[in-house]
Order: C-alpha cells, then sequence, then structure tokens
C-alpha cells in the first residue's frame, strides 16, 4: 500500500498517455514526463486543443490515464479514495457555472466539506473564513447566479480551497475578465501559493500575466511538452511557442528584438536597463 | 465646420443617457464626429459605458432597453430618435461580446444568411452575397458545420459575417475578442483590418480590452471613462495622457509604457512606439 504524504506533495507524472475512450479516440496526451515540487507556481499554456485542460483533468482525477502513472505525495491519484482526493488536489473549472451546487453562496462553498462528511459546525466556520479572505461575506445569503462572474469565481476558488488541497488547479480564469480583474485573481493564486505554500497550476492564455507572476512555464502543443522553463528561457523560443499559436509577451518580444539576451518580463525591468543603456552612452 | 459634401457617418451633440431603473447617467455630455470610413478603437474600464454607447449609435438604446437620452445621436445625417430600429439596423451592424447571443441557426450556411431572408431579399442575391461574405472572412470551410460545435473564434467570425452580410454602412463590435485564445483574437483582428482594407467606405467602432492590438490596428482611439470621454486621438497621441490612462486604470502597450516612463526621465525624445518595430527604429534614432 502506497502512503499519501501530504507533507510533501509533490507531483509526478511518468511516461503518461491518454486516449479519449470511443467514439473519439483522439490522443490527446502523447506521452509526457514531468515533476511539479510542493509549493511551485506554474503556468501551462498553448493553443486550444493542445490538452491543456485534458492534463488538467487527469491530474485532478477527473480522467484516468490511458498508460504511465500521475502521483501526488507518493500515491496514484486514480487509486486515491473519492473522499480523499480532493484534499490532495483541487480543480477549478473555466466556466464557474459548472461547480454551482447549493441556492446560497455560503452552503455552497460548505457543498464539498459536507460531502466529505465534516461536521455541519466546522464546515460553517472554514467557509466563513474562506469567504472573509475572499471578501465574499456580504454575498453570504445569495444565490452565486446572482453574482457578477469575477464574485462567482471566487465563489468556486472558496468552494474548492475550504477543503485544504495541496495542488489548485485554475483552468482560464483570465478569459472573459477584463485587465484588472484578470490581475487581481492573478495577485489571489500568488497570495494562496505564498502564504498556503499551495501548489498552484495555472492554464492561461494571458502571456502578460505569465511573464509577470509565475516562475515556471509548461508549453503543451499537439498533446506533447513543447517546452518547460522559466519566463524568460520559454519566451527565448519565439519559433516554437509559434507551433502552438503563442506569442511572448510584447515586453519580451522588445528583447528578442534588441538582442538582448536576458530578456526583460516587466516594464520596469526594460526601463532601467534601456535607462543605463543610455547613461552608458552619454559618458561616452 | 467640416466639408458641408459629405454627411458625417455618425454624429453625437450634448448627449447624455441615463437607464430608466438607474438614478444616475450611465453617459454624460458626449460630443463625437465621426467621418464615413474611420477605424476608432473604443477603451475604457469596465462599467465606464463603452457597451451603453455603441447601443445607442445600434439604436439598441432606448429602442429596445428604455432610458432617457438626452442631446441628438445622428446617423448619416437623420436623428437616430426619429428611426425605428429596423431602419437603423439597415445602416448599422452590431457584433456583440457572446456569439451566442447572436447565433440562432443549426448550420453555418443559414445564420450567415438569416438577416437577409428576414428583411426578404430575393434568393439569388442571399446565394451571391453569401459566397462574397463567407470568402472575405475566410469561413467557407465552415458553412456545413454546426453553430454550437464551432471553437470561439469561429463562432465570433460566424458572427462577423452574418452581420457583415447585411451590408450595414457602420459596423459596431463590442469586445468582440474577450473570450478568444490568442489564435481567434488574431482571426478575428485580421478580419476587421482585411474588412477596413476593403470597404473603405465602412465606418468601424471597435470596443475591445486588448490596447496592444487597438493601438496597431486602429487610426483613432477613445477613451471612455465614468460616463464621458476624456481622450480622443490618434494612437500616437492617446498615450502621451499617462495620469488620464492610469486614473482609468488602462493599461499602455507595453513598448509604449517603456518608452513613456523613459520620456519621464527625458531620455526619449519624439513620439511614443506603438509596437516593437517602432520601439527599436525610434530608440536608434535617439
Amino acid at each position: 500500500m502506497e502512503a499519501l504524504n501530504l507533507q510533501d506533495a509533490e507531483l509526478i507524472v511518468r511516461n503518461m498517455r491518454f486516449v479519449y475512450p470511443p467514439p473519439k479516440k483522439l490522443e490527446a496526451i502523447k506521452r509526457v514526463d514531468f515533476t511539479i515540487r510542493h509549493g511551485e507556481m506554474v503556468a501551462l499554456i498553448g493553443h486550444n486543443g493542445s490538452g491543456k485542460t485534458t492534463l488538467s483533468k487527469l491530474i485532478s482525477g477527473y480522467l484516468k490515464p490511458t498508460e504511465g502513472t500521475i502521483k501526488i505525495g507518493g500515491m496514484e491519484v486514480a487509486k486515491m479514495h473519492p473522499r480523499v482526493r480532493p484534499t490532495v488536489v483541487g480543480y477549478v473549472f473555466q466556466n464557474p457555472d459548472q461547480q454551482v451546487f447549493k441556492d446560497s453562496v455560503l452552503e455552497d462553498i460548505m457543498f464539498g466539506l459536507l460531502n466529505l462528511h465534516t461536521p455541519p459546525e466546522a464546515a460553517e466556520k472554514k467557509a466563513r473564513e474562506y469567504m472573509e479572505r475572499l471578501e465574499l461575506t456580504k454575498y453570504a445569503d445569495l444565490h452565486p447566479f446572482r453574482l457578477g462572474k469575477g464574485d462567482r469565481q471566487r465563489v468556486a476558488f472558496a468552494g474548492i480551497l475550504v477543503m485544504d488541497p495541496k495542488i489548485l488547479i485554475v483552468d482560464e480564469p483570465t478569459t472573459g475578465q477584463d485587465p484588472e480583474k484578470a490581475r487581481e485573481i492573478m495577485r489571489l493564486l500568488q497570495q494562496l501559493n505564498r502564504e498556503n505554500g499551495i501548489t498552484v497550476i495555472v492554464v492561461t492564455h494571458s502571456m502578460d500575466l505569465v511573464a509577470e507572476f509565475t516562475k515556471r512555464i509548461i508549453v503543451m502543443g499537439g498533446g506533447e511538452i513543447l517546452l518547460d522553463g522559466t519566463p524568460k528561457e520559454v519566451f527565448s523560443q519565439p519559433e516554437i511557442l509559434a507551433k502552438t499559436y503563442v506569442q511572448p509577451p510584447q515586453i519580451a518580444r522588445l528583447g528578442l528584438e534588441m538582442q538582448w539576451k536576458d530578456l526583460p518580463m516587466t516594464v520596469d525591468e526594460a526601463v532601467e536597463r534601456l535607462t543605463a543603456e543610455v547613461q552608458k552612452e552619454s559618458v561616452r | 465646420m467640416s466639408d458641408l459634401n459629405e454627411v458625417l457617418a455618425i454624429k453625437i451633440e450634448n448627449m447624455s443617457f441615463a437607464f430608466s431603473s438607474a438614478s444616475e447617467p450611465t453617459l454624460k455630455n458626449i460630443n463625437l464626429e465621426v467621418k464615413k470610413g474611420e477605424l476608432i478603437g473604443l477603451v475604457g474600464p469596465t462599467g465606464s459605458g463603452k457597451t451603453t454607447l455603441l447601443n445607442i449609435i445600434a439604436g439598441v438604446s432606448p429602442h429596445y432597453y428604455p432610458g432617457n437620452l438626452q442631446g441628438k445621436v445622428s446617423i448619416f445625417g437623420k436623428s437616430s430618435l426619429e428611426m425605428s430600429m429596423a431602419q437603423i439596423s439597415i445602416e448599422v451592424g452590431l457584433v456583440m461580446q457572446d456569439p451566442d447571443s447572436q447565433l440562432f441557426n443549426l448550420f453555418v450556411r443559414d445564420e450567415v444568411i438569416w438577416g437577409l431572408e428576414n428583411l426578404g431579399v430575393p434568393r439569388e442575391k442571399i446565394a451571391e452575397s453569401r459566397t462574397a461574405a463567407t470568402k472575405k472572412f475566410r469561413i467557407n470551410h465552415l458553412l456545413d458545420r454546426i453553430t454550437y460545435d464551432l471553437s470561439g473564434g469561429e463562432k465570433q467570425l460566424t458572427a462577423i459575417t452574418s452581420t457583415f452580410v447585411m451590408n450595414p454602412k457602420i459596423l459596431l463590435f463590442d469586445n468582440p475578442t474577450s473570450a478568444l485564445d490568442p489564435l481567434g483574437t488574431q482571426m478575428v483582428f485580421e478580419s476587421i483590418q482585411q474588412l477596413h482594407r476593403d470597404d473603405p467606405d465602412v465606418t468601424i467602432i471597435l470596443n475591445d480590452d486588448k490596447v496592444q492590438d487597438l493601438a496597431v490596428y486602429t487610426e483613432r482611439m477613445w477613451l471612455i471613462d465614468g460616463g464621458e470621454i476624456k481622450i480622443d486621438a490618434k494612437p500616437e497621441d492617446f498615450f502621451t495622457n499617462g495620469k488620464i490612462l492610469a486614473n482609468a486604470r488602462i493599461n499602455m502597450p507595453m513598448v509604449t509604457q517603456v518608452a513613456y516612463e523613459l520620456s519621464q526621465r527625458g531620455l526619449w525624445k519624439g513620439k511614443l512606439p506603438l509596437s516593437v518595430e517602432q520601439f527599436k527604429h525610434n530608440f536608434s534614432a535617439t
């Protein structure tokens, strides 16, 4: 019997392949190998149909690998008891409406915990704690569908977070949000990663946000991992990225165009570097 | 006074608008003149009134969403309040944020001509228009597909084609790329640019959060904040208003921002760049 180690919930994917069952028979994941250490914040990028969402669902146990294994904290996700798995890995759907189960925000957030047989008082306490943290307290008695999309998404986050997962997978939280809301969501994920030590895997199309908020990027294309590295490393490979219809953020493209070895990831980095360059030039 | 021979495509004079249910006006004292064939980008924070402005130009407000409209809105010289919704819709086409809200048919081939059929256009003419429009937006390969089975980008292109086929003289796009992946976004922007090139008489207003793309694709930009037009300028001048943009929480394109910061330190002279290429060119010039 494998023992589950939640203190070190390392994610290890080995030789894993996934084919959707007939009639689709689509080989969505061709064969991937990678490890994500406990406490990392990783972005998963690639074009639609590249296998990002399938991979997310495999890691969170909604799908089972056709071949190979996915282990978290030493135990195979596919073999975890349904009441244990949500305390190990949580998945927030792209569309928060797919995970609304109850008629009020409070009950909805408690729903998962009650299914894990948590006593109602403890479940409510926990739910209220996360409602406070995600600024949802004022909505406690409202129906989730009465909230705006950003707030509904935070309700979905809270419903997953109350179960204390060690790994949080968030599927395209920034799509359909305006730029400021999108940054707020990324800040929240960063905070959860830093303060709670949760591993965060975020699926996104926004390269500006990836460059600013994450330290590692896994690039998917055609069911395979095309690149895996820091934003600076990944964005210095525009040709490979183009295969999966990803363009480096504009600030990195500026660095590429200027032929800098060390690509800037933020406006400030570029400004400092150019200021130094101009001043050096004027001294000469 | 503008050229007397040329009627403005859109003229808005001292216009304010308040929804019937709201205590505060959504739009305040708007004055805008748009010439035939302009391609304008519209930006502003959520809730600033962008969609309401487009809805008013399209006649959806107050004809459909009631409210109190003060001032005057003219479409090719005619007051829009004196036109019926049907009359306005012949002149103005509106592509909405969520393509699902304007796809009604099972097959793409039927969707594309649905508006024309409703107008009672002769069959031969309909077939002709469909061929031309699907070719323009490169969706010929989608004709036999089921509309709800399309990708987001394909749905949006289908919605755009269905609007374009009506041959509107003014086309309004309300956040057409917000739900799309980068490939879908590129498809939509390139189609709009192509349309602008092929039909220089069509007036286009594009509301989109992707400021970086608007800076490159459009020729004039509006910032709307708190229901008022705060900036109305060419893209290269638009971004010189750093403080106003920051107040509205609108990010400049990243390269523009770099140049703007450098200009604040006296290290950048001349026009602000709007693309990486322009940046490199202007930087080596200084």
